[in-house]
């Protein structure tokens, strides 16, 4: 699997990438394997049905907003995901080296990416009803209704700083400025 | 003079009990012939004649009163001890000067220190007021382990669970070795008052080097330092017991052995995984009984705390029977009972479980460093080998830094979040010694002829580190700029999002098909609610598969205390202060203070009100009186939030009114007003409620008495 996958991606592409994302040529080849084994149909991009054929993806409350976001960071075309792209979208979870700056990953990419989850119909604002469709897909079954409505009120009164009602990014940032996002959001790609 | 008379007692009073001169007074111990002191032969006076009294044949008169010593001395001993201790510790916690500088722990030390030298020269014989080992590690030690246990943040430890293993496990192992090695090197080249064989100064340095959970509770707590790096040396020091214990005794054994063949090591390593392993397997087998014994306990609801205390310290007992270690049975214990014992006992029950917790380990605390002291003075007298002493501070301090920088270099290729240059000196600093290492010198056998001096650098390797390190790490702390504990009030913001991107980080781990840890975590929550908690909690508490009680539960609480803010505020036109942290990010804080657009008087801070604004004084009056009718309806339906949200209070409630208790017929409510009373809530609950509006919805509902949901009485004086 290793060799077939190494042959299909250029080295140039892999530098191109590289210099792109701060991944280095090991973790890109590995992406690469793991784009090939999620690309069941081999068309070269991925699409929806193949990111939520893992399976663990659907046992997760929020795997379809995840989904839904890779697509829509990726780029212009919602449907398609190459991997360039691919690999892009997942720089955001890259660890922040403190010591060098990456435009492609800091703080506030990676909460856009958060960001983007939530905001379903991507008019860059979450609003009441958006947040409790997510809060009902990750808690539903085990509230009532009527205590979803009041946390959803609650949590969106103590981020609305403009009291509009619902909650943009900037706004958003402001109330996770105490979370170590940079800790939380960050995974260790395996070389 | 009270503290004379309470010095002259031990805690170990069942020491054996000498025989009087005058042979006719059995008294225990106490009474030997250290009772020189004139209080002392007055005291024996009046016992005396009370006694003789009592079992001779001359007839006697009536008593008005008589001392019964005898019969309440023992007990009278200890609580006085207690007392005692308090009392010093509440002086030092008002002596602000002296605790900015010291840590509370070597100001115990440094009273038992001063009582021990007025004992010292009263001549009592001073074998009599040492910390006995015994007593320290089945009574005094488990509280304190058990409440680190409970109150751990379990996250933060299962984020960090690499370094801990290997910081407790090779971190001690080699500090051990290298220290052993290099005092057993340095033997050569100059010698010791005493000398000592390979295996005596191993002995030594296994229990030497293990960092002290004790003393780092201790000290560090009061610094309040960021959660990273205090469970990782809080970590280390509670669960390097694994392999001090293990290591202790392998070379006391190896001591007695003639010759030491490989199989003996090939048994000490066997011995560590039995008991590192054993001790957790007792700690799981603990907690689990205690989950289910609380679950089943709704009916009988006070045993609930009983429980909660008693099986995790047989299991301590149980581990120390079976030679596994004690101390990772109950902190193991202490961990992973806490989320399910939680979910099945009431949030009262679960207060008190927390201040009695708190307050048994704090007595302890204080017990165990003001006897450190007190038995300091008797240890010194033999053995005070300064090079000895010298060497192993030394040792102490080098093998640690090199230890944690080594340990450190490895695990920061290997892990996400990296330790500092700042973290690993707070780590290197934090290695404080404390009473286990006392209490195993003091059971290091007298046949090793080093033992008192063993003993004398034990107990100043503990002055040294908790003295001087405890007091320096304030500063240093500070000079440093190490990130502080956040004691912020936690928003519902927090609470979702914080689920929200472990979900998020979870499902991206899925993806490039890589188990990260947010997978791993989300896996065992899989297990957890599936498998576990079906077990081990009650029937409502069982979810799906998201447990949305702790959401629930932080919700409760953040309506709760606006609810409460809201009633105790003062003048509701000034601006509150009652949030502590600035820059909160919460608007409810913006919108209680300066709540109308009306002209604030500068100068006096008071408001000058709009009359129609309904903060003006004839509208304050209005809302005043609708405002208490509403309040009285919100006050009850506060009570079913807290009964739906917490479990079934109307059950947990215990009466303590005995009045109250004699017209039910028990403490606790028959088991039908339990059953009718949950089948109610349970109703409520499914009926959906209408949201509250604006004042006159509030009034047109307060006057037709039907029922309205619950919401922060803020948002109607908003509107």
């Amino acid at each position: 699997m290793g060799n077939s996958s190494s042959l299909m991606l250029r080295d140039e592409e892999i530098e191109q990438i590289s210099g792109e994302t701060e991944f280095n040529r090991n973790q890109i080849v590995r992406l690469y394997s793991r784009f090939l084994s999620l690309d069941k149909k081999g068309q070269g991009f991925l699409e929806r049905e193949d990111l939520m054929n893992v399976p663990e993806l659907a046992v997760n409350p929020l795997g379809d907003r995840i989904v839904d976001a890779f697509f829509t960071l990726a780029g212009k075309d919602d449907k398609h995901l190459n991997f360039r792209q691919f690999v892009q979208v997942l720089a955001y979870f890259q660890p922040i080296d403190k010591t060098k700056r990456n435009e492609n990953n800091d703080r506030s990419k990676k909460l856009k990416f958060a960001f983007m989850m939530y905001d379903l119909n991507r008019n860059g604002y979450i609003t009441r009803e958006e947040f409790k469709v997510i809060l009902n897909s990750m808690v539903g079954a085990n509230i009532t209704a009527d205590q979803l409505d009041k946390i959803a009120d609650r949590t969106i009164e103590e981020a609305d700083a403009d009291q509009d009602g619902k909650i943009s990014f900037e706004e958003f940032c402001k109330a996770m400025e105490k979370t170590d996002i940079e800790d939380k959001m960050s995974i260790r790609f395996l070389n | 003079l009270l503290l004379l008379l309470v010095s002259f007692t031990f805690i170990h009073c069942d020491s054996t009990r000498s025989p009087r001169p005058s042979g006719q007074i059995d008294t225990p111990a106490f009474f030997d012939r250290a009772f020189v002191m004139r209080f002392g032969r007055s005291v024996e006076r009046v016992m005396r004649k009370a006694d003789n009294s009592n079992g001779s044949e001359t007839p006697t008169r009536v008593h008005v009163a008589e001392l019964k010593w005898n019969s309440t001395q023992d007990i009278l001993i200890i609580s006085l001890w207690l007392l005692l201790a308090c009392i010093a510790k509440l002086i030092f916690n008002r002596a602000e000067n002296l605790t900015k500088i010291f840590p509370e722990s070597s100001l115990l030390i440094a009273l038992g220190l001063g009582i021990g030298m007025l004992l010292e020269n009263s001549r009592v014989d001073k074998s009599r007021f040492t910390l006995d080992s015994h007593m320290f590690f089945l009574y005094l030690l488990p509280p304190i382990i058990f409440d680190a246990g409970y109150f751990m943040p379990n996250r933060a430890f299962f984020k960090n669970w690499d370094s801990i293993l290997l910081f407790s496990v090779v971190g001690t192992l080699f500090n051990a070795l290298a220290i052993g090695f290099s005092l057993y090197g340095l033997q050569q080249l100059f010698s010791f008052t005493r000398s000592f064989t390979t295996f005596e100064i191993l002995l030594f340095s296994s229990l030497i080097s293990a960092v002290d959970p004790v003393a780092v509770i201790a000290v560090f707590e009061e610094i309040n330092i960021n959660d990273f790096i205090f469970v990782n040396v809080f970590g280390e020091a509670l669960f390097n017991d694994g392999v001090t214990v293990v290591l202790y005794e392998l070379f006391k054994q190896f001591m007695v052995l003639d010759e030491v063949l490989p199989i003996d090591f090939a048994a000490g390593t066997a011995a560590f995984f039995l008991v590192a392993i054993g001790g957790l397997i007792v700690g799981l087998l603990a907690a689990m009984f205690t989950a289910i014994l609380t679950k089943y306990s709704d009916h009988a609801v006070i045993l609930a705390p009983l429980f909660i205390f008693l099986v995790p310290y047989m299991g301590y007992l149980i581990a120390e029977t079976l030679s596994l270690s004690p101390i990772i049975a109950i902190a193991v214990c202490g961990m992973v009972m806490k989320q399910y014992v939680k979910g099945n006992v009431s949030a009262t029950a679960a207060n008190s479980v927390k201040y009695f917790t708190k307050m048994l380990s704090s007595s302890s605390e204080t017990v165990i460093f003001m006897f450190l002291g007190l038995s300091t003075v008797s240890t010194f007298q033999s053995g005070w080998d300064p090079l000895f002493i010298i060497a192993t501070i030394i040792f102490c301090i080098v093998f640690r830094t090199i230890g944690v920088i080594l340990q450190c270099l490895f695990l920061n290729k290997c892990r996400g979040k990296k330790f500092s240059m700042v973290d690993q000196f707070i780590l290197c600093y934090g290695g404080l010694r404390g009473a286990i290492a006392f209490g195993l010198a003091h059971s290091i056998p007298s046949s090793v002829s080093a033992k008192d001096m063993f003993l004398t650098s034990t107990i100043a390797v503990i002055f040294f580190t908790v003295f001087l390190q405890g007091s320096t790490i304030r500063p240093l702390v500070n000079l440093l700029k190490v990130e502080r504990k956040e004691i912020s009030e936690p928003t519902m913001t927090e609470t979702i999002y914080g689920k929200y991107l472990d979900y998020m980080i979870s499902g991206v781990e899925d993806i490039i098909g890589q188990k990260g840890h947010a997978s791993l975590v989300h896996d065992f929550e899989r297990l957890n609610h599936k498998v576990i908690n079906p077990i081990l909690m009650r029937e409502h508490a069982k979810t799906e598969h998201f447990d949305a009680t702790k959401i629930v539960r932080a919700y409760a609480k953040i309506i709760l205390r606006d609810a409460m803010e809201t009633t105790t505020e003062g003048t509701i036109g000034r601006r509150t202060t009652m949030r502590k942290e600035d820059g909160d990010t919460s608007s409810i804080a913006r919108k209680r203070g300066g709540r109308c657009s009306c002209e604030t008087d500068q100068s006096d801070d008071s408001v000058d009100h709009n009359p129609r604004c309904p903060l003006s004084e004839a509208n304050l009056e209005q809302l005043y009186a609708i405002f208490s009718k509403m309040f009285d309806e919100k006050l009850d339906q506060i009570k079913e939030l807290k009964k739906i949200e917490e479990s079934d209070d109307e059950s947990d409630e215990i009466c303590d009114d005995y009045m109250k208790q004699a017209r039910r017929g028990s403490i606790m409510p028959v088991a039908d007003d339990v059953a009718a009373a949950r089948r109610e809530t349970r109703l409520r609950q499914v009926r959906p409620s209408p949201l509250v509006h604006p004042i006159e919805e509030e009034r047109a509902r307060v006057n037709s008495r039907s029922k309205s949901t619950i919401n922060p009485p803020t948002k109607f004086i908003h509107q």
